[in-house]
C-alpha cells in the first residue's frame, strides 16, 4: 500500500472531517499559490536547512501566510500532548512520490517529504514551527522560533527553555532524536493508527487510552525499535497491526499488566502507594499503576514524557485512569 | 573535512566479553585482546584462539551494575620476540589483593606461545585501593601501561576516586608528588624497585615513578610516533572532559586537577601545588553542568561525552585525510573527533559522527564497510597498529579498523 501525494492526504483529512472526498479539506485555501524561493534566502553554516521558515517552502504567501499548493494540513487521530500549545500540522510530499505503507508499523518517507508543526501560544502567537524534512543523507530537522511581533521565525537549535515568559518550551535540536530515534523512518505523527487505516482496537475508552499511549509514549520511545530509548525497560506502549484486534493483546496490555518497574525506573519523587508496590499497571488500582503515577509528575526525574513539557496532561491521565478502571473480569482481564 | 571513514570489524564475537583494550605484540599481527572480567583473548590468523592467553579471572568479580575494576590492559616488551615479558594493568575486586592498582611482569609460557605462565615474574606496582567495595568506591584506578618511544614503561594511575578527590586516605594525591595517584608514571625495569626511571623529574623530592601530575583519571594515552609528544585523556567529573599534550621530552608537567577541571575550578576547596604552572589542555568538553568558557552544552557536538577516550595521531597510509591528525572519542559520546595540534598550536575540532548526522553535512563519519559491523554503543580505546593504521575496541565485542569509506 502506498499514500501518494494529493489523493491520499485529501482522504485522511475528509476522514477527520467528515467531508465527501472531493471537498476541500478545511485549512486547504481554495486557491494557492506556489512557493517561490525568496532570493535572500541562506543557509547556516554546517547545516542544511534554511536559515528562515519563509524559505522552508510551507507559505506560498509569506504576508499573509498562506500555506502553498501542495503542503496539506492534517490531524491524526490522536495527539501527543505539548502542555496544551495549539498545533497545526502540515505535510508535502515531492510531486509524484509516495509513501511506502507495505508495512504498517514501519511506513517508509520517500526523500523531499516535509513536516511542519506549527505551536501557537493561548494568545493565539505563534511560538515556533518545527520542521522534519528527508534528504538523501537522512533526515533533517529543526525548528523555527517566532518573534514576538509574529515577522519572523528564524532557525534555532539550542533550544529556549521558557519562550517569552510563556512557559512554552523550544527543545533543543539535539533533543529531537531522543523520540524520532524510535521509529524506523523517523516520523511520529503519521502511522496506520493515526491516519486511521488500522483501528486502534477495543471500546471507547480501551481507545481513548491505547490511542494516547501510543501517540505520547509508545511510538517514540516505549517500543521494540532498537534505537529506542525505552526499549530496554520491556514496556513497550504503542500499538502494532499484529495485535490491533483486542486491547488485551496490545503490547501495552501485554507487556505492563502486573510488571514490576525496573529496579533502575526513577521512582523515588513519586508517593508510595498504600495498596502495595508500584507495578507499571495494575488493572483496577489507579494508585499502584506506575504509569499513571508518572504521567501525573513533573519537574522531577520520574516525569513522563521526559521532554517539552512542564504541565500535566489532565485529559490524559483521565483516559488512562478510566482504562485501568475499566480493567474487569467482565470485560476480559484478569 | 575528513568526510566519511570506513570501519570494518578485525573481530567481533560474543564469545567475547567486556573487551576495552588491545594491543599486537612487536612484530606480530595478532590481536590480544583484554576482557575486564580478567582474560585475555588472541586474535591469530583471523580465528580466535579457543584458549586465553591469561587468565586472571578467580580475583575478579565484577559488579553488574558498574564497576572499574578488573583486567585493564596488557604492554608487550619491547623485545617480546625474545624475552616473552608482558606487563599487565589489573585491580582484583577479590582475594588478598582485593582494590589493589598492580602492574604484573609475566612470561609466555615456554611450551605454547599463546599461552601465558601463570605466575608473575615480577610486581611493578602495587599500591593501595580503596578497601570497601561498591559502586562508587573503587574508581580511578590504573587503567593503561605502554611502552613509550624512550624503551620505559608508562602507566597512567588514576586519583583514587571520590568526589573532588576526597576519598580518605587519596585527598590531594595529584598535586602532591610523593604520592602515585593521579599521574602519569614513568617506569625504567631495568633499575631497582621501586623502578622510577634516573631522570625522572621528582627522584630527589619525590615519588621517583612521577612523570607528570594534575591529573584525574588518565584512561588513555599515547604518542604521535613522529614528533614523540604524547597526549593523555584526562577523564572529568562534573564538567569537563581533558585532552592534555606533553611535548616530546617534557617532564614534570601540572595538568591541574582537583583544582581546576577544564577551565573550572570545580572543586574549590583543592589547591594547585605550591610554586608549579599549570599546563591547560589543548582541547576540553563541556558537560550538561558546565559553565567554562566552552560553548554551552546545547551547541556543543561534545555535550554528551562523559568519559573521554585519548587515541593517537594517524600516522598510517591508508587515510591520506587523517594525516598526523589526533583521534579522540568517548565512552558515551555520539562522535569522534580530531584536530591538529602542532609547536603548541591547537586546529579547530573536526566531528566525526559515529553514524553520519545529515544535519551537519561538514562533519566527518564512520561508514561501515564490510559485514558484521556492529552500531557503536561505546568506544573504550583507540589503538594504532605497527603501522600506524587504527583500530578501535567497542560494545565489548568487537575489534573495529579504519578504512577507506567506499
Amino acid at each position: 500500500m502506498t499514500r501518494s501525494r494529493g489523493r491520499a492526504l485529501l482522504l485522511f483529512t475528509a476522514w477527520l472531517t467528515g467531508c465527501a472526498e472531493d471537498e476541500a479539506p478545511q485549512g486547504t485555501p481554495a486557491a494557492c499559490r506556489e512557493f517561490v524561493m525568496p532570493a535572500d534566502c541562506t543557509v547556516p553554516p554546517n547545516a542544511v536547512l534554511p536559515a528562515d521558515l519563509r524559505c522552508t517552502g510551507l507559505y506560498g504567501n509569506w504576508e499573509n501566510r498562506e500555506i502553498a499548493c501542495g503542503v496539506e494540513p492534517y490531524e491524526p487521530a490522536h495527539a501527543l500532548w505539548s502542555d496544551g500549545a495549539g498545533k497545526a500540522r502540515y505535510v508535502s510530499l515531492p510531486e509524484g512520490a509516495a509513501v511506502d505503507e507495505s508495512d504498517p508499523d514501519a511506513f517508509q518517507f520517500p526523500v523531499g517529504t516535509s513536516f511542519w508543526k506549527a505551536f501557537s501560544l493561548p494568545s493565539g502567537d505563534l511560538a515556533e514551527t518545527r520542521l522534519l524534512r528527508k534528504s538523501e543523507a537522512g533526515w533533517v530537522y529543526t525548528t523555527y522560533v517566532w518573534d514576538e511581533g509574529q515577522t519572523t521565525a528564524v532557525q534555532n537549535n539550542d533550544g529556549v527553555p521558557d519562550l517569552y515568559g510563556t512557559g512554552h518550551t523550544v527543545p533543543a535540536r539535539a533533543q529531537c532524536k531522543e523520540c524520532h530515534a524510535g521509529r524506523p523512518d523517523y516520523v511520529l505523527g503519521w502511522d496506520a493508527f493515526l491516519l486511521g487505516d488500522l483501528a486502534v482496537p477495543g471500546d471507547d475508552i480501551e481507545r481513548d487510552a491505547l490511542g494516547y499511549l501510543h501517540v505520547n509514549c509508545g511510538v517514540s520511545c516505549h517500543n521494540d525499535t532498537a534505537a529506542a530509548l525505552g526499549r530496554e525497560s520491556g514496556l513497550y506502549l504503542h500499538l502494532d497491526a499484529e495485535s490491533a484486534s483486542s486491547a488485551l493483546t496490545s503490547p501495552a496490555f501485554l507487556t505492563g499488566n502486573g510488571r514490576v518497574p525496573s529496579p533502575n525506573a526513577p521512582i523515588l519523587d513519586l508517593p508510595v502507594p498504600a495498596s502495595g508496590p508500584f507495578v507499571d499497571l495494575a488493572p483496577r488500582d489507579t494508585e499502584r499503576s506506575l504509569i499513571l503515577a508518572r504521567m501525573k509528575v513533573r519537574g522531577v526525574p520520574a516525569q513522563m514524557p521526559r521532554v517539552a513539557t512542564n504541565v500535566a496532561d489532565q485529559a490524559g491521565i483521565a483516559s488512562v485512569e478510566a482504562w485501568i478502571m475499566a480493567m474487569t473480569p467482565e470485560r476480559g482481564y484478569p | 573535512m575528513v568526510g566519511g571513514i570506513g570501519i570494518s570489524t578485525v573481530v567481533s564475537s560474543n564469545e567475547l566479553v567486556g573487551v576495552s583494550y588491545a594491543a599486537q605484540p612487536p612484530g606480530s599481527d595478532d590481536w590480544y585482546l583484554i576482557e575486564q572480567r580478567g582474560r585475555i583473548r588472541v586474535f591469530s590468523g583471523g580465528m580466535l584462539k579457543a584458549a586465553p592467553f591469561f587468565d586472571i579471572s578467580a580475583e575478579i568479580t565484577l559488579d553488574a551494575t558498574y564497576d572499574e575494576r578488573g583486567l585493564h590492559s596488557i604492554a608487550f616488551a619491547p623485545d617480546y620476540a625474545t624475552s616473552g615479558l608482558f606487563y599487565v594493568v589489573v585491580t582484583p575486586s577479590t582475594g588478598n589483593r582485593a582494590n589493589r592498582d598492580l602492574v604484573l611482569e609475566y612470561r609466555r609460557s615456554e611450551s605454547d606461545p599463546y599461552v601465558a605462565e601463570t605466575t608473575s615474574t615480577r610486581e611493578i606496582l602495587n599500591l593501595e585501593g580503596v578497601a570497601q567495595s561498591g559502586l562508587f568506591s573503587n574508581l580511578h584506578n590504573a587503567y593503561m601501561a605502554k611502552f613509550g618511544p624512550d624503551g620505559m614503561l608508562y602507566v597512567g594511575m588514576g586519583d583514587g576516586g571520590g568526589s573532588c578527590n576526597d576519598n580518605p586516605g587519596f585527598e590531594d594525591s595529584p598535586q602532591d608528588i610523593e604520592n602515585p595517584h593521579g599521574k602519569l608514571l614513568r617506569f625504567d625495569l631495568s633499575a631497582e624497585a621501586p623502578y622510577g626511571a634516573a631522570d625522572n623529574p621528582f627522584v630527589a623530592d619525590g615519588d621517583p615513578r612521577v612523570l607528570h601530575y594534575g591529573l584525574r583519571n588518565p584512561f588513555r594515552f599515547g604518542w604521535d610516533r613522529l614528533t614523540g609528544d604524547l597526549y593523555i585523556g584526562d577523564v572529568g567529573q562534573d564538567t569537563h572532559e581533558e585532552l592534555n599534550v606533553a611535548p616530546a621530552g617534557a617532564q614534570g608537567l601540572n595538568f591541574g586537577w582537583a583544582s581546576l577541571e577544564g577551565d573550572e575550578g570545580t572543586c574549590a576547596a583543592r589547591a594547585q601545588r605550591p610554586g608549579s604552572t599549570v599546563t591547560a589542555p589543548i582541547f576540553f568538553t563541556t558537560h550538561g553542568g558546565g559553565s567554562g568558557l566552552a560553548p554551552p552544552c546545547s551547541t556543543s557536538a561534545f555535550c554528551d561525552y562523559s568519559s573521554i577516550v585519548a587515541g593517537a595521531v594517524y600516522r598510517g597510509t591508508a587515510l591520506p585525510a587523517l594525516q598526523g591528525m589526533f583521534l579522540f572519542g568517548d565512552w558515551a559520546g555520539d562522535n569522534m573527533a580530531a584536530l591538529y595540534h602542532c609547536d603548541g598550536q591547537t586546529s579547530e575540532t573536526t566531528v566525526i559522527d559515529l553514524v553520519r548526522d545529515a544535519n551537519f553535512p561538514d562533519n566527518g563519519y564512520l561508514v561501515k564497510v564490510g559485514d558484521g559491523v556492529p552500531d557503536i554503543d561505546s568506544v573504550t580505546s583507540i589503538i594504532e597498529d605497527h603501522a600506524g593504521e587504527l583500530h578501535m575496541t567497542v560494545n565489548g565485542t568487537t575489534l573495529l579498523k579504519l578504512v577507506p569509506a567506499p
